[in-house]
């Protein structure tokens, strides 16, 4: 019992000295990590700008010009194409984000290794 | 309205209900999905994902929408989608990377302060309210359709019932509950969809020239500006959808069930797939509603143009496809009003009262009696509110919920992981600003207020001229964070600060700790 109890006192201390391992300060100000933050900056929001856009300019084009409202096939006019569009949109980014979290995924294990976590 | 067809419909009920029980039972052998630390795949949650957000509101709303405002409906539906972009570029993989249980606890892994996680929980109730009115709503017509009762009965009636469920057996089974509504939910419309596309010859073009002389509004109702004359109107409503769902509580508690970023991702992934098909299979059954059932009909079953898709499954499928599509719909309430009652009880007993209240120290027994009484207040208060909102499009409804946690919880969301120096006073301000200006300007709205006396709820001259308060309340709310930050600044010269540990973990991962123990 005793020896048992002493055993996790031992594992505990070993558990407590590894959290204190993690300086988080180190990492975030390291030269790696500052690079991947700033590449998934430029990536995030370059793309996030261009999606927002991309939508929120429906309602004003929609709303406010009559530029949407040209007959392209048949019946079926810009205004109808612009808003399916924006569906086929979001499948693209998104597939685009995957590819690119990827590759971010790759330089986190790099990270890791190298500062020994 | 026939026997037969509340027979079949009873009949699909219990059906839908039964599998819900199995999957529950299914689901408690397996662990609890909060305490195992998420072990849904990336489909089984993209799935779960899609049953949270396609609610009857996106549904029943969107196809009435359609067939009563035609190209407008389109300002109720894309934000959606494009929401859901918001979540996987800026928000899913730091709140999957910060690893906590509620949306109180991941603001409170940053800020370490009861009123902190008092207002999150404050904000996740009153919004879960307002998304459930939405669900109530839909019910209700559903239910007055159906059964030719009353709204206030139905209404009454409904609530009583999605109680029953949630208190017995809805706790542990939600996500199961939304993968099974999800697909239900998906094929009925595919049905529906195909059905309705024979009827036009699979004609995808031929169908818009039919559109234009299929309603009284003529070529217009191919044209946007039918129901939305003011573009800043539309503008202000795509804005709160697109920023919405990202601090919807329900939904983003979805990404804590799953193991890691990649998968919480991948769900995404899965989630747009099914709502962007299932959004061009809207558009088509709107059409047909419009066409085949008629805009008089639909508005004569509710004004708000709620009913058109039991109606249109009814004209194409008969009683049985009637009967089909109405208990997906039911299925479909229940099972998201059980997702919003469990997240809103959750955050009462979780925040409130066990981590404020009792500090952390709440036995099981007491969670398990607070989490229960918290479900019953707030479907009450939910269905006292309801009674007044009869004449509402239910994906309007559930819009100014998402404008609600557009906000108040986006705006804290986004700068407790990306701002550096924002802190507790920024976090409180900014979700109550965000709280009090949506409400406040919805108030104020033409939705209450119609110089028209029995229009709207209050008659007179409304104050703000746009519907959807978007675009005025989602600025005011990052306004707050900032101005609040400011003061909260200069009240304390020097606070610890742990954004480092916040920026590295919702980077790296949870898979820090993992390798270290090793």
């Amino acid at each position: 019992m005793e020896l048992v109890k002493e055993q996790r006192s031992v594992k505990k201390d070993i558990e407590q000295q590894d959290n204190k391992q993690i300086d988080y300060d180190k990492i975030s100000t390291s030269e790696d990590f500052k690079q991947l933050l700033l590449d998934k900056k430029k990536f995030i929001i370059s793309y996030t700008i261009f999606y927002l856009a991309y939508s929120l300019a429906l309602p004003f084009l929609a709303l406010f010009t009559n530029i949407l409202n040209v007959q392209v096939i048949g019946d079926i006019t810009l205004a109808w194409i612009y808003g399916i569009s924006i569906i086929f949109m979001s499948f693209g980014v998104c597939s685009v984000y995957v590819k690119k979290s990827a590759e971010f995924d790759e330089k986190v294990k790099q990270i890791i290794v190298k500062e020994g976590l | 309205m026939g026997w037969d067809i509340i027979l079949l419909f009873v009949l699909m009920s219990i059906g839908v209900l039964f599998i819900t029980y199995y999957a529950s039972k299914k689901t408690k052998t397996a662990g609890s999905f909060y305490t195992a630390g998420g072990g849904l795949t990336a489909r089984q949650n993209g799935l779960a994902l899609a049953g949270d957000f396609m609610s009857a509101s996106t549904f029943l709303g969107l196809i009435g929408a359609f067939s009563l405002t035609g190209y407008d409906g389109f300002f109720l539906m894309y934000g959606a989608l494009v929401s859901f972009l918001v979540i996987l570029f800026l928000v899913a993989e730091p709140l999957r990377n910060l690893g906590k249980y509620t949306l109180g606890d991941m603001i409170t892994a940053r800020f370490k302060f009861k009123q902190v996680r008092g207002v999150t929980a404050f904000n996740t109730i009153i919004i879960s309210v307002f998304y459930m009115l939405a669900q109530l709503v839909a019910a209700g017509a559903l239910f007055k359709l159906l059964l030719g009762i009353p709204y206030n009965i139905s209404v009454l009636i409904v609530g009583v019932a999605m109680l029953a469920f949630v208190l017995f057996g809805g706790m542990t089974a939600t996500s199961w509950v939304q993968i099974i509504k999800a697909i239900l939910l998906v094929g009925g419309t595919f049905i529906m969809f195909v059905m309705v596309m024979w009827k036009f010859n699979f004609n995808f073009i031929g169908i818009f020239t039919d559109m234009k002389t299929a309603t009284p509004f003529g070529i217009d109702f191919l044209n946007p500006g039918l129901k939305y004359k003011n573009g800043w109107d539309a503008a202000s409503l795509t804005l709160g959808l697109i920023l919405g769902t990202a601090g919807l509580p329900h939904v983003l508690v979805r990404f804590l069930t799953v193991p890691n970023a990649q998968v919480a991702r991948k769900s995404v992934v899965w989630l747009m797939w099914i709502m962007g098909m299932f959004h061009i299979m809207v558009i088509f059954l709107g059409f047909g509603a419009a066409k085949l059932v008629g805009t008089s009909s639909i508005i004569e079953a509710n004004p708000a143009g709620n009913m058109a898709a039991p109606l249109l499954a009814k004209y194409i499928g008969g009683d049985f496809m009637f009967a089909f599509i109405s208990a997906v719909s039911f299925a479909t309430i229940l099972a998201v009003v059980a997702g919003i009652v469990v997240t809103g009880a959750t955050a009462f007993s979780h925040d409130f009262y066990n981590e404020i209240l009792k500090d952390g120290k709440a036995t099981e027994k007491q969670q398990m009696f607070m989490v229960r009484l918290a479900s019953i207040v707030i479907t009450a208060i939910a269905i006292a509110l309801s009674l007044f909102l009869q004449n509402f499009n239910v994906a309007f409804v559930a819009s100014i919920a998402l404008t609600l946690a557009a906000s108040s919880n986006l705006p804290v969301i986004l700068l407790t992981i990306f701002w550096r120096k924002f802190n507790k006073t920024g976090a409180i301000f900014g979700m109550l600003i965000g709280l009090i200006s949506t409400i406040g300007l919805v108030m104020v709205s033409p939705n209450v207020w119609n110089p028209e006396p029995g229009v709207a709820l209050f008659t007179g001259h409304p104050i703000f001229p746009l519907a959807s308060p978007g675009i005025l309340s989602i600025p005011l709310g990052f306004l707050g964070s900032y101005i609040g930050t400011l003061i909260g600044a200069r009240k304390t010269k020097h606070v610890e600060d742990n954004f480092s540990e916040i920026i590295v973990k919702s980077n790296i991962g949870n898979d820090v700790k993992g390798v270290v123990n090793h």
